[in-house]
C-alpha cells in the first residue's frame, strides 16, 4: 500500500515546552483515521507541521513523500477548525478561488453540495450563520480529489442533521487512491466510519490501531477505550 | 500562480480604495462644477461642501493606501486567513512578492488619480500668463540644477527610482516588522512596532554616517564657492542613500521571507 504520511522523529518544541516528541508514524492510503487526544496533546501541532504552518524543531514530515512545500499542498486538503476563508468573499466566488488554486478541484461537485445543504451561493461568507460558514468550508475541502484530506474539528459546530451529510459527504467523496485524517472529541459521532485510530498524549503517539482490532481483541468502543485511556 | 495571487490581493484592496477613489471623483467634479456655475448663495454652500469632500478624499487617499495595504497584509497571512493563505500550493516568495506588487500598482494609481483630479479642477483656470510664469520658474529651477551638474538624465532617474523604491521600501518594511512581531507569543503588535522602531534607527544612524562623510567636503567646496561641485557632492549622498535603502530593503525581503518559511507561527 501506498503510505501517504510519515512522520521521522518528528520533535516540535516552544521553548521548554514540548508539543511533539519523537513521533513516528506512517500511514497508508484507503483508509480514514481518527487523530484523537485530550487537549494539548499535540494534535494540532502535528496537523499545523503536516500542513506547513509550522516548521519541526527536529526530525521531518513527508506527505506523499514530500516535505511540506508547494507539492504537499497540492495533494493535501486541509480543512482548519476556524475559519480561514475570507468573508467578504460570496460563497460563488470562493468556489472559483478554489478553482483558480487547486488544480484537483471539482467545481460541479462543490455547486452541487452547495445546493443539496440548500446554501445561498451570491451571498457573503460573513451574512451567513456560524454553522453554514463551516459547512461551506467543508464542502470546498472535500470538492478536492486530494491524496489526504486533513480535517480538524470536521463536525464540532454543525446540528445533528448536517452532521450526518458531512460523515456521508466524508465517505463518499474519498477513494482508495485517499485517506482522511480526522481531528475530533465527538468520537462517538464518527466511530462507525472510522478505520484506524492515533491516540496522542503529551506530544507521544499512544496508540495507533485499526479500528475492528480494537474491538476484536479488547471488546470495547473507541469511545470506551478514550475514556479508559485518558481517564483524568 | 503569482498572477491569481495577484487577482485576489487586487480585489481585496480594491473593496476600500475604489470608493474613495469614487469619492474623490466625485468631489472633484462637484468642486469643479460649482466653481464653473454663477455665483449664488446656494452654489456657495455646494462649493464648499464638495472642497471639505475633495479634501477629506485626498487625505484618505494619501494616508489610506499604504495603512489598507498594511492591513490587508496582516490579515490575509497573519490571522485565520492565513490558514487558508498558507496552505495554497504558492510559495511564500510569491505571498510577498504579490503583496509588494499590489502595493506598487496601487500607490501608483493614487498618483495618478490625484494629479489628474488636480489638472481637472485647475483646467481653464491657468490662463496663457500663468502658464509662462509656471514655465519661467520650472525653467530657472533646472538651469539652477544643471549649473551644480544635475543632467537631465540623472534628474529624471532620482525622479523615478526614488520614490519607487521608497513605495517599496516602506512596504516591504512594515512586512518584514508584522513577520517579525509574530515571533513573540503574546504582544505581536507590540513586537511589531519596536521592529519597526529598530529599522528606523538603524536607518538613521547609516543616513547621518553618510551625512557626515560627504558634509566635510560640502562644506569645502561651499567655502571656496566651487557651486559646480555641489551637485556631484549632493548627487554622491544621493546614491549612496539609495544603495544603502536598496540594500536594507533587499535584506529586510529575505529575512521576511525566511521568517515566512521557517519561523511561520500563526496564533
Amino acid at each position: 500500500m501506498d503510505t501517504i504520511l510519515e512522520c521521522k522523529d518528528l520533535t516540535k518544541r516552544y521553548g521548554s515546552f514540548t508539543a511533539l516528541s519523537s513521533l513516528n508514524l506512517s500511514l497508508e492510503k484507503g483508509q480514514i483515521i481518527g487523530l484523537l487526544g485530550p487537549n494539548g496533546s499535540g494534535k494540532t501541532t502535528l496537523i499545523k507541521c503536516m500542513n506547513g504552518l509550522l516548521a519541526p524543531t527536529s526530525g521531518e514530515i513527508l506527505v506523499g513523500g514530500y516535505r511540506p512545500g508547494v507539492e504537499s499542498k497540492r495533494i493535501l486538503s486541509y480543512l482548519p477548525e476556524r475559519n480561514a476563508l475570507p468573508d467578504w468573499m460570496k460563497v460563488r466566488d470562493l468556489v472559483h478561488y478554489f478553482q483558480d488554486f487547486y488544480a484537483d478541484f471539482r467545481t460541479e461537485k462543490a455547486f452541487d453540495m452547495l445546493k443539496d445543504l440548500k446554501i445561498d451561493i451570491h451571498k457573503r461568507l460573513k451574512n451567513l450563520s456560524k454553522g453554514t460558514k463551516e459547512k461551506v468550508q467543508l464542502i470546498l475541502a472535500m470538492s478536492r480529489k486530494a491524496d489526504l484530506y486533513c480535517l480538524d474539528e470536521p463536525i464540532g459546530g454543525v446540528d445533528p442533521a448536517s452532521r450526518d451529510y458531512i460523515l456521508r459527504t466524508i465517505l463518499n467523496n474519498y477513494s482508495e487512491q485517499a485517506a482522511v485524517l480526522i481531528s475530533t472529541h465527538l468520537i462517538q459521532d464518527i466511530e462507525t466510519v472510522l478505520d484506524r485510530v492515533l491516540f496522542l498524549q503529551d506530544g507521544e503517539l499512544k496508540l495507533n490501531a485499526a479500528v475492528d482490532e480494537i474491538r476484536e481483541q479488547r471488546g470495547i468502543s473507541v469511545d470506551a477505550l478514550f475514556r479508559e485511556v485518558f481517564k483524568c | 500562480m503569482l498572477g491569481k495571487l495577484l487577482k485576489y490581493d487586487f480585489k481585496a484592496v480594491s473593496r476600500y480604495l475604489l470608493p474613495i477613489f469614487g469619492l474623490l471623483l466625485i468631489s472633484t467634479c462637484g468642486t469643479k462644477l460649482t466653481l464653473e456655475l454663477p455665483e449664488n448663495n446656494l452654489v456657495k454652500v455646494f462649493r464648499s461642501v464638495f472642497l471639505i469632500a475633495y479634501v477629506i478624499s485626498l487625505i484618505a487617499i494619501g494616508a489610506g493606501a499604504l495603512i489598507i495595504l498594511i492591513l490587508h497584509f496582516y490579515k490575509n497571512l497573519m490571522t485565520d486567513q492565513g490558514y487558508l493563505s498558507f496552505t495554497l500550493p504558492v510559495t511564500p516568495t510569491a505571498h510577498l512578492a504579490s503583496k509588494l506588487i499590489n502595493g506598487t500598482i496601487w500607490t501608483l494609481l493614487t498618483l495618478v488619480a490625484i494629479f489628474l483630479s488636480v489638472l481637472l479642477l485647475t483646467a481653464g483656470h491657468i490662463g496663457r500668463e500663468e502658464w509662462t510664469i509656471l514655465k519661467d520658474l520650472f525653467d530657472s529651477m533646472l538651469r539652477e540644477l544643471h549649473a551644480i551638474g544635475f543632467t537631465n538624465g540623472k534628474l529624471l532617474f532620482y525622479l523615478i527610482t526614488f520614490p519607487l523604491a521608497g513605495t517599496i521600501g516602506s512596504q516591504i518594511t512594515v512586512y518584514f516588522c508584522i513577520c517579525a512581531g509574530q515571533l513573540f507569543s503574546g504582544h505581536r503588535i507590540i513586537g511589531a512596532f519596536v521592529f519597526y522602531f529598530g529599522v528606523y534607527v538603524v536607518n538613521q544612524v547609516v543616513e547621518v554616517v553618510l551625512l557626515m562623510l560627504n558634509g566635510k567636503l560640502f562644506a569645502q567646496l561651499t567655502l571656496s564657492s566651487d557651486f559646480t561641485g555641489v551637485g556631484t557632492v549632493v548627487g554622491n549622498l544621493m546614491i549612496q542613500s539609495l544603495l544603502f535603502s536598496l540594500l536594507l530593503y533587499i535584506v529586510l525581503f529575505f529575512v521576511t521571507r525566511y521568517l515566512l518559511n521557517h519561523k511561520l507561527n500563526l496564533e
